[in-house]
């Protein structure tokens, strides 16, 4: 399953915008890391520390953007091959990178167990879509301040990845996959559901 | 003796500023606002590294590149791209640069491989 023209459209804007969006903080930090030198060289006086304050303060927010935009560029890239084989670990943590505002506007409380990775050999994009629609429904569903446990699962037969939340799960498991039908045929997995935790089953490389 | 060094890039607010950071970090500086611009500056002096953006309006970056290296082969350039992703600073690599950098810079990094490369 190719990736339509549609999503390779967004994927260039979002490749565009955060090129565009590095050279503005690039801009900014270069102009606030010159006002640090000259506060370190002693052409302004600083005896109150404000200045420097400031300026690690837009140093900051510099560092939070390269983050972000460095996110939305990998993202931009995901279907630059079709079905390749990736850490589960990796993706996850780039979703999570790009999803941060509305875990953060949920205050979901975001617990990984994903030390032992797991890796598949599948559609990272499709892989990380998949994964984005169960979490958003478990946002949607969430008390604010609930707890969001991910934990990747392995034996000798099998590889699923838990996500397990501490409200109670009103979701109708056979309607999610029926929404995410197309991604986990392409992926060749499905999902299951136990009390508070949904399963991804992720087969095995 | 301070190390001549030319800065390439369109961006006038980023090359100016850097330019002005470095000068106060005892480096001689030169700006170049494109690639024509720069190969047209860098025939007339000579330059001990020249720190060059991969993405530029006109000349591309490895094409500045590829003139640079045809006026003096030793010229030491430090790639600067503010893509995301790698490929481009390999190819770079693959046609002579000494290394690239990813845009926001870190001024310390950035002058501790010109120093690097200087020695």
């Amino acid at each position: 399953m190719k990736a339509s023209k549609e999503i390779i459209f967004s994927e260039r804007i979002a490749s565009s915008v955060s090129h565009e969006l590095r050279n503005i903080l690039a801009v900014i930090k270069e102009n606030s890391g010159l006002l640090q030198d000259l506060i370190m060289l002693g052409k302004y006086d600083d005896s109150s520390g404000k200045l420097k304050k400031i300026t690690d303060t837009i140093l900051k927010q510099v560092s939070i953007g390269e983050e972000t935009t460095t996110h939305l560029n990998k993202f931009a890239h995901l279907n630059d091959k079709d079905i390749e084989l990736f850490s589960c670990k990796n993706e996850l943590n780039e979703l999570l990178g790009l999803i941060k505002r509305p875990l953060k506007q949920k205050g979901l409380d975001i617990v990984l167990n994903i030390d032992e990775d797991i890796k598949i050999e599948a559609s990272r994009f499709f892989f990380q879509m998949t994964l984005y629609f169960i979490i958003n429904e478990i946002i949607k569903l969430s008390e604010y301040g609930s707890k969001l446990e991910i934990t990747f699962l392995k034996d000798k037969i099998k590889s699923q990845i838990e996500l397990k939340t501490d409200c109670v799960l009103q979701i109708d498991i056979k309607t999610l996959e029926n929404s995410l039908k197309e991604n986990l045929a392409f992926m060749k997995t499905g999902l299951d559901k136990k009390e508070n935790s949904i399963f991804l089953n992720t087969g095995r490389a | 003796m301070k190390n001549k060094i030319l800065l390439v890039d369109d961006e006038y607010e980023f090359v100016q500023t850097l330019a002005q950071r470095l000068k106060l970090r005892n480096y001689d500086v030169n700006i170049a606002l494109s690639g024509e611009e720069c190969l047209e500056i860098f025939s007339g002096q000579n330059f001990d590294l020249v720190v060059l953006d991969l993405m530029m309006p006109g000349m591309s970056g490895l094409e500045v590149l590829a003139g640079l290296k045809r006026a003096k082969q030793s010229i030491p350039v430090i790639l600067l791209t503010g893509h995301g992703s790698t490929k481009e600073g390999m190819e770079g690599m693959k046609l002579g640069a000494a290394d690239y950098l990813m845009k926001p810079l870190d001024i310390n990094q950035l002058t501790d491989k010109m120093e690097e490369i200087l020695k």
